[in-house]
Formats: C-alpha cells, sequence, structure tokens
C-alpha cells in the first residue's frame, strides 16, 4: 500500500487548535497566520455543523492577523502587537488567545515575545503555537487543551475551587472531528450525574473560562481518547488530578454501567447508588431495544459491518455493535493516527467485544476503500469519504465520522444510553431506505438486474478520466455540455 | 498588461489597483477616484479572509477529467472537501516540519506518480501552499521530469496565500496556469473534434470563475436561442475542449469583470475580442449583455426579437409585484454582480440601502458613476469577510432584506433582519428575474428564525466597538 494520501481527512494542528478554542465561551481567538487557514479549518470537517459557527461567530468573523507579502518579508510580530491590541477593543471576551499558523513559524516570529508584551499591558492573552506541518487536528486538539491549562495556572495562579461535589474532567474528544464531540459531551455528563457527579465538559455550550480554571481542582479526568492524555498528564503531574484512561467513547449500557463502576471504584462513591444508575440504564436500554425488536427481526438488521473512525468513535461502536446487537466486524479502521504506544490498548478494547475483528490503522482513502472491499460488508459506518466505496459495493452506509455531509449534527450522540438508541435509530433508517430503494427498482417488471446497471455506470464514473469519454455520461450536467451540435 | 511566458499572474494590486478596505459614500468614493488613481488600504484589526488559495482550489475543483495535489501541509487542502464534483480525485503531500526544512520535492513525486497510477487523469494540477513558496521548493523542475515521464500535462498554479490582499487573484492564477498550458503545449493536449467540424454556428467563450452549474446553463440556454454556442472557462473546464477555447469567436465574462484574466490574455495572445459587460442580473443589464455578444456576431436582429419577447414575459410579473416596492435592501455580493443587482432594485422598486463588496478596483469607477447620478450618498463598503465594520452600518441602515451568499449572511441573520442567501438560486438572465422576484418577496415575509435569533444577546462585538465608525481600523499604509 502506498503512503500517498488521497483527500485527507484529518486537517492540521491549526485547524484543531481552532476548533478548541471556538468552543470555549468568552474565548476569543487570534489567528496568527496568512488568509484563509482558519476558514480552511471550518472546511476540514463537517462543512454542515458549525457553519453557523459556535458563540455567535460565523466562518468569516474569525480575528486574525492574515499575513501578506510585507509581514512575510519583515516579520509579523508588528501585525501581531496591533492586532491582539485590537481584538481587546473590539471583540468581547475573557480571554485572548493567539494561534500561530506555518508561516510566522517559518518566519521566525518571536510569539513568546508578543505575549509577554499584551500581558505587561494586562490583556489576558495566551499564545499556543500551533504550525500545521507539526501534525493533524488531534494533535492541535490534545497540544491546545495542554497549553490552555498551563497558560490558565500562569494568567490565573491563586483562582479558588467552586467545588461542591466530586467533580470529573472530561477529556478526549474533539470538537467538530468527532462530529457528535458536543452531544457525547452532554450524554457523558448525564450518566456521570446519575451517580451525583459533576462534570466540567470544558468544552461546547455553557462552557467558559471558569470552566477551565475549575479544571485543577478536579477530582479526576476521564480520558476517552488518545488525545486527552497530554492535558490529563499536565493536571496530574501538577496539580495531583488522578486519572482515569478509558481511551474510547462508552456507547449502550454495559460500557456506560462500566465506566460507572470504575468511577465508583476510584472515587469510592455510594454502592446502592451506582447499582440503581446501572439498572436504569440497562432498563431502559432493553426496553426500547425490546420495541425495536421486531422490526430488527423481520428486516432481518444484523448486518456484517465494518467501522472507519477515529479512536473514541471506532472502538465505542465496535464494541456496542458487536457486543449487544451482534453485529459481526470483520474490519475496523482507526483513522486518527494515535501514537504507536496507544494502539494495543485500542485494538485489546475493540477484541474484547469482537475478537475476530480485523483492527487497522489508516486515515488513507485508498487503503481503507481497498479494506472494505476485502471485507465484503453488508453495512459502513464511515465518513463521507467511503461513500463512493459504498455505492461501488452497493451497500448502504452511515456517515459517523468526519468529514460528514449527509446530516446537520448539533447535539445528536451516539454516547451512553440514549447515543446507542440514536445509533440503532439511524443505522436501521439507513437500512431502511436502501431496503425501500432496492424494492423500487424495477428488477422484478423488467428483468434487468439493476444492481449490475447500477455498477456499470459507477464503473462509467470512474471512468471519466480515460480518454473515450464522452459528453452525454450519465452524472455529466447538460449544462456543461456543449451546445453546438 | 499580462505577460503568458511569466511563471504565474500578476497580483491584482498591481493589475488593476484594486481596494480591499474602504468606506464612504460613493460620492466620496468616485472623488477619491478622480484625484488620482484608488489608493489601498490595510486594516490594523482584521477577521479572517479567503486567500487566493482557498478560491483557487474552490475553482479548480470544479474542472472537468484532472486530478489535483495540494503540495503543503495537510490543512491547506481542506477547501477540497467542500467540492461538489463527484468525479474530482485530490490528494494534499502533507510535508511535514522536517519537509519544511528539507524540501518536499520526494513526496510530491511519489504522489503524482500514485495518483496518475491509480487514476489515468487527463492532467494533473500541482497546487502550491505558502510553505513550499516561502521554501522555495522546486516543483517546476518535479513537473518537468515527471511530465515526460507519464506523458500528460502536470500543470502548476503558484497560489501562495499572501501575495495579494485581494483573493480573486487565486482565480487569475488559475487561468494563467490552464492558458499557458493551452497556448504552451496545445499538441499534448487530449483534444474533442474541433467544434467547426460539428457545426457552423458561431461559438463563445463564458469566462467565469464564480457562478453556479445552473446559472451558465440558463446562459447558454439563452445564447443557443441565438444559435450561439458556448462553453465555461475556467470554471467547469473539460481539458478536451481546450481547442474550443482558443478558436471562440469570442470570450465574454458573466459577472462585470472578476474572471476578466483569461479574457484579456486570449485577446492579447490570440486576438480574440473581450467583452466585458455589465454581469447579466435584471432586464437592463441582461440585455446589453445578450446586446453585446450578438452584435459582433451578427445576431442582432435575433437578439432584439428575443429581448423583447422575454421582456413582455416579464413586464406582468414585475407588475404584479407590488408587496416588495419600496422595502429597504443591503446587497453584499462581488462588485459586478451588486452593481448589476443594483440596477434590478430599481426596476423593481427596492430601495438599496447599502453595498458591500469584497473588492473594487478602478474598472468599475463607470458603473459607481452610474448609481452615483441617482444615489450619491449610497454607503459602499469594501472588505472581504470583516463583519466587524459592517454590524454598525446595518444597525443604522436598518435594511428590511440582506442579499448575499449564506455564508456572508449570519451577521444581518443576527440583527433580525431577513437574508437571501443565493447560492442555491439563479439569478442570472431574465429568467433569474422571477426568480428573485419569488424569493424576496419570500424571505421578507418568512424572517422568522431571524427574528428568533435576534432576541437576546448574540453579538460578538464590544458595545465601545459598535458606537465607533467603520472606518476606524482602516488605514493608509505607511510605505
Amino acid at each position: 500500500m502506498s503512503s500517498t494520501h488521497y483527500a485527507d481527512r484529518n486537517g492540521c494542528a491549526l485547524h484543531g487548535v481552532i476548533k478548541v478554542l471556538d468552543a470555549i465561551q468568552g474565548v476569543v481567538p487570534i489567528v496568527h497566520a496568512n488568509a484563509g487557514c482558519s476558514l480552511n479549518g471550518r472546511f476540514s470537517a463537517n462543512t454542515l455543523n458549525g457553519a453557523i459557527g459556535r458563540y455567535f461567530r460565523s466562518p468569516l468573523e474569525q480575528g486574525a492577523t492574515t499575513l501578506f507579502d510585507k509581514h512575510v518579508v519583515f516579520g509579523g510580530t508588528a501585525r501581531l502587537r496591533e492586532q491582539i491590541k485590537n481584538s481587546v477593543k473590539v471583540l468581547q471576551g475573557d480571554l485572548y488567545v493567539v494561534a500561530t499558523g506555518c508561516v510566522p513559524e517559518i518566519i521566525g516570529d518571536d510569539l513568546p515575545a508578543m505575549i509577554k508584551e499584551a500581558r505587561e499591558q494586562r490583556f489576558p492573552v495566551l499564545g499556543i503555537t500551533s504550525p500545521g506541518f507539526k501534525g493533524n487536528a488531534y494533535a492541535g486538539y490534545a497540544a491546545s487543551l495542554k497549553a490552555l491549562l498551563v497558560g490558565i495556572d500562569d494568567l490565573f495562579p491563586k483562582e479558588a475551587s467552586e467545588r461542591t461535589g466530586k467533580r470529573v474532567n472530561l477529556l478526549g474528544l474533539v470538537p467538530e472531528q468527532d462530529p457528535f464531540w458536543e452531544g457525547d459531551l452532554l450524554e457523558l455528563e448525564q450518566i456521570l450525574a446519575s451517580v451525583g457527579l459533576q462534570s466540567n465538559r470544558l468544552l461546547g455550550q455553557g462552557q467558559d473560562v471558569r470552566s477551565w480554571k475549575q479544571a485543577r481542582h478536579a477530582d479526576l479526568s476521564l480520558v476517552l481518547s488518545p488525545w486527552g492524555h497530554e492535558a490529563a498528564d499536565y493536571l496530574e503531574s501538577q496539580h495531583q488530578v488522578p486519572i482515569l484512561d478509558l481511551g474510547w467513547l462508552p456507547v449502550g449500557s454495559r460500557d456506560a454501567g462500566q465506566l460507572l463502576e470504575q468511577l465508583a471504584r476510584r472515587l469510592e462513591l455510594n454502592e446502592q447508588q451506582l447499582d440503581t444508575a446501572k439498572r436504569q440504564l440497562d432498563g431502559h436500554q432493553r426496553y426500547y431495544l425490546q420495541k425495536a425488536a421486531t422490526t430488527w427481526l423481520s428486516q432481518d438488521l444484523q448486518k456484517r459491518s465494518v467501522i472507519v473512525a477515529p479512536s473514541a468513535t471506532a472502538v465505542g461502536l465496535a464494541r456496542f455493535l458487536a457486543g449487544t446487537l451482534g453485529h459481526p466486524l470483520p474490519v475496523v479502521v482507526i483513522t486518527d493516527d494515535p501514537d504507536e504506544s496507544r494502539r494495543d490498548a485500542l485494538q485489546h478494547a475493540i477484541h474484547e467485544q469482537s475478537p475476530s475483528s480485523q483492527v487497522w490503522f489508516s486515515s488513507s482513502q485508498q487503503q481503507i476503500a481497498e479494506l472494505l472491499r476485502n471485507a465484503v460488508p453488508e453495512f459502513i459506518f464511515a465518513s463521507h469519504l467511503e461513500q463512493p466505496t459504498a455505492s461501488a459495493l452497493h451497500v448502504p452506509l452511515l456517515e459517523i465520522a468526519t468529514p460528514v455531509r449527509q446530516s446537520l449534527i448539533l447535539q445528536r450522540n451516539y454516547a451512553g444510553v440514549q447515543g446507542a438508541l440514536s445509533l440503532v435509530e439511524d443505522f436501521s433508517a439507513a437500512v431502511l431506505q436502501a431496503n425501500q430503494a432496492a424494492a423500487r427498482t424495477p428488477i422484478a417488471t423488467t428483468g434487468v438486474n439493476t444492481q449490475l446497471l447500477a455498477s456499470k455506470i459507477w464503473q462509467e464514473r470512474r471512468g471519466r478520466g480515460s480518454s473515450n469519454r464522452s459528453s452525454t455520461e450519465p452524472d455529466s450536467p447538460a449544462a456543461l455540455s456543449p451546445i453546438a451540435s | 498588461m499580462v505577460n503568458i511566458r511569466q511563471r504565474t499572474a500578476p497580483q491584482r494590486e498591481k493589475r488593476l489597483g484594486p481596494l480591499s478596505a474602504w468606506y464612504g459614500s460613493i460620492s466620496s468614493l468616485l472623488r477619491e477616484a478622480s484625484e488620482g488613481e484608488l489608493v489601498q488600504r490595510i486594516r490594523t484589526f482584521a477577521q479572517e479572509t479567503p486567500s487566493d488559495l482557498i478560491l483557487g482550489l474552490e475553482l479548480l475543483a470544479t474542472l472537468r477529467g484532472v486530478a489535483i495535489v495540494v503540495h503543503g501541509p495537510a490543512g491547506c487542502a481542506a477547501g477540497l472537501h467542500q467540492s461538489q464534483n463527484p468525479d474530482l480525485h485530490w490528494a494534499v503531500t502533507r510535508i511535514n516540519e522536517r519537509d519544511s526544512i528539507l524540501g518536499g520535492d520526494t513526496k510530491l513525486r511519489a504522489t503524482i506518480r500514485q495518483l496518475y497510477a491509480d487514476h489515468q487523469p487527463d492532467a494533473i494540477l500541482i497546487v502550491s501552499s505558502p510553505v513550499v513558496i516561502i521554501n522555495n521548493d522546486d516543483i517546476d523542475s518535479v513537473v518537468e521530469e515527471l511530465r515526460e515521464e507519464l506523458g500528460i500535462p502536470l500543470i502548476p498554479v503558484f497560489t501562495d496565500g499572501f501575495r495579494s490582499k485581494v483573493a480573486a487573484t487565486g482565480y487569475d492564477v488559475v487561468s494563467h496556469a490552464l492558458l499557458k498550458e493551452l497556448l504552451a503545449h496545445p499538441a499534448t493536449t487530449p483534444t474533442t473534434a474541433p467544434p467547426s467540424a460539428q457545426s457552423s454556428n458561431p461559438h463563445v467563450t463564458l469566462l467565469s470563475v464564480q457562478e453556479s452549474g445552473a446559472a451558465i446553463a440558463s446562459l447558454q440556454a439563452l445564447l443557443a436561442e441565438l444559435d450561439i454556442a458556448s462553453q465555461p472557462f475556467p470554471r467547469y473546464f473539460d481539458l478536451h475542449d481546450g481547442e474550443r477555447i482558443t478558436s471562440a469567436r469570442l470570450s465574454v465574462t458573466l459577472d462585470g469583470g472578476t474572471a476578466d484574466y483569461a479574457g484579456q490574455i486570449l485577446q492579447e495572445q490570440l486576438g480574440q475580442p473581450y467583452l466585458n459587460p455589465p454581469a447579466p442580473i435584471g432586464i437592463a443589464a441582461t440585455r446589453q449583455w445578450l446586446t453585446a455578444i450578438a452584435e459582433p456576431l451578427g445576431r442582432q436582429a435575433a437578439a432584439a426579437a428575443l429581448i423583447q419577447q422575454q421582456e413582455q414575459q416579464l413586464a406582468s410579473a414585475l407588475q404584479a409585484a407590488t408587496q416588495v416596492r419600496g422595502r429597504k435592501v443591503f446587497i453584499h455580493l462581488a462588485a459586478g454582480p451588486a452593481l448589476s443587482l443594483w440596477h434590478l432594485a430599481q426596476e423593481i422598486g427596492l430601495e438599496v440601502v447599502g453595498i458591500k463588496v469584497p473588492f473594487l478596483d478602478n474598472s468599475q469607477i463607470p458603473a459607481l458613476h452610474e448609481i452615483a447620478r441617482s444615489q450619491e450618498n449610497l454607503p459602499i463598503l469594501v472588505g472581504h469577510g470583516q463583519a466587524f465594520e459592517e454590524i454598525a452600518l446595518l444597525k443604522s441602515a436598518r435594511p428590511d432584506l440582506y442579499i448575499s451568499h449564506g455564508i456572508d449572511a449570519l451577521p444581518a441573520a443576527r440583527l433580525g433582519i431577513a437574508t437571501l442567501p443565493l447560492d442555491q438560486l439563479n439569478i442570472l438572465g431574465f429568467a433569474g428575474v422571477s426568480t428573485l422576484l419569488q424569493h424576496i418577496e419570500r424571505r421578507l415575509n418568512h424572517a422568522h428564525l431571524q427574528r428568533f435569533l435576534a432576541e437576546g444577546e448574540n453579538e460578538p462585538y464590544s458595545h465601545g466597538w459598535l458606537k465607533k465608525s467603520a472606518y476606524w481600523y482602516i488605514k493608509q499604509e505607511v510605505r
């Protein structure tokens, strides 16, 4: 397999940083880069979700230095100084965070000096060095979490704890790169609340600079993907906040219950409350899966499935689909390029519920296409980039990973029991729609094998690049064919 | 003037002297223009704005039969996820920190070879990013070497993300790259049969950089009624149509000038007449546009008959549109379409209370004079993005309706103003007039979501800023 990457799905470090900053109320990002870098970050993930902009900023309302040729030649620090000073005047905020792209890094702009200067004028400003060539958006998320925690310690060292009960930091779900991040965090908050725990989601609606100041006073950091470690490690080493390393998203009552057990053990929770909460999760899920059962069995919704997703989603979905629904999962592909040292644990977590699954680590569209073809699936849980392969295989696909193009995701989620039931609903809808479409095809009446026909059309489409193309192909818009003849 | 032998297109600043930051009345703008050239400004506070790379990629993604390699860090290519072209194959070299120091040409070579092996495109476009331009990666020698090996056109597109303050320079860079290939290597460009063999009708090139396929099709249909064949360029260009472009009778813009660059080159290099009539939005502008094309092709009589028939059909629709008469609109579009839309607003009976354009250059001065004759105090705001400047203007102008692309409409929607996003609509030609009429009426009467958004605290801007002039952070550059 080659190392060429078609249609890169993971973006760059700067994109990850911007997505984090966008998700905190009162934080004003100042992008220090050439024009276009922050806009590109909006395009890299789900272009529908977030197009309206959280905290009332549309994609083009991000403050940015938009460096031009003069700055590239003579340096961009003066421009940054000016932008910081004026950002404080134009944009309301509690914390201003400079995120730098590739260009300032290459031309050697002195970010720390500019931050120091702004702080001397009592502006609450932090800097994050995040050139795109230093990693993907997940790595940018990890780096920005740590940089924010370090910076906030520095800016607000004496912030007292506002804690009343036991509190848990939720780390590892990456805004937009994990399309369901916001709903997943809310769902986890509900689950933790069922045993009397408060959550510090840190990102999403209602999460502000205060939430970040409180992170160091938490009783535990719950790590939900390989990308939450850096922040958790910092909080542990600097502020003695212990870590519970789950490493993936709990989907369904079994994993949600297991999570509660682990939390109870670590935080010495009330046994009876734990039992009640677990029973409720289980009872809720059983009630609704029984409600689904007639359709499930009559439509035969047990499908040989493959999953293509970043770590947290891939492992969480695999464990629920195989362990609770009994889907055979020949292949699971993990797409966020986690560090080698984290891969065994992810693989192990999948194999606990689905021992025969092959687990692959790849973000390459064409490698993944090959893995999907070889797996001969009946259903694909993946991103929009796998849609062409799904169509070629005549298999329905549910978009559960970035980029998502077929739905607008607000707070829909797949975590916990509510999320698991949403997953069942979305999956069933995709299968039932595909079944209906198949039933509408003229197979029965004309005897034409439409699957073969569709496959032929698809091959013609793929063959567009070859020299014997004609302008009457099925997908060539009439608009663009010459009118001359 | 432009020189096709150059590596890439010049900055728009050098070619057209555009403004990308300005605010004031149309008459004060014209006063400045009459005193000499418009002087480019800078902003000391700025919001995100697209780059030549973003607009260049958006345009390239509409091409047929080609593959794209973006040579840069992974994030630079992300805009291509927006593409609706199901046949587009694209890759990014994903250069890392090491490559950014030592050069990424090995990765570039491997990526081009792999794309060719997997998909055999008609051509591969190699698009450069800020990092490889600053580091001076030798794209030309990779292209030269592999062009011979693979036997297909490899076309370097030298976008850089920082050279120009006007993102539309990206359109010029793409046009330059494609025409350089067409003019320098006609023999290796794959061609379909020359159009003369298929038909005796004249064919023309529709210069387009941002119109939708449906909008172009509607104009093609209009021209077809005059027995004029047409093909778009560079948008939706198919490399097989190269000869149609070079042998066209003339080229004409659809947007009043943003797509001018290719027309200038075709005129200079091949002597093809280049026309830049007003963007065909509204009755008068469409009439002017059609007439401008029909005249040199000897189709005046047919055009006049077609125009008369279409105008008669529209007359009753315009008369019936009493509901919208007198309502206030704010227009936020590229200069060509925005100025044509101002005239359409007069035809409908709407009052234009402000115009915002991403940039403006000397070529639009005559059209601005025409507007100033009847509305000399019309506020003009120049900026790509930069909504912070627009908010105060919207608050004082209080338009009933905001006409723009969807991505630009949120600030207005937050203020509770009815918005008409044009992304999914075709507003060009005579058909566009009735489409606009219907939608203006509908949006004016159904701004419920906007009103809901406007209730409650929702502005990211400080109170201090909202009291200041929109001009506050626009400065003349100290040289």
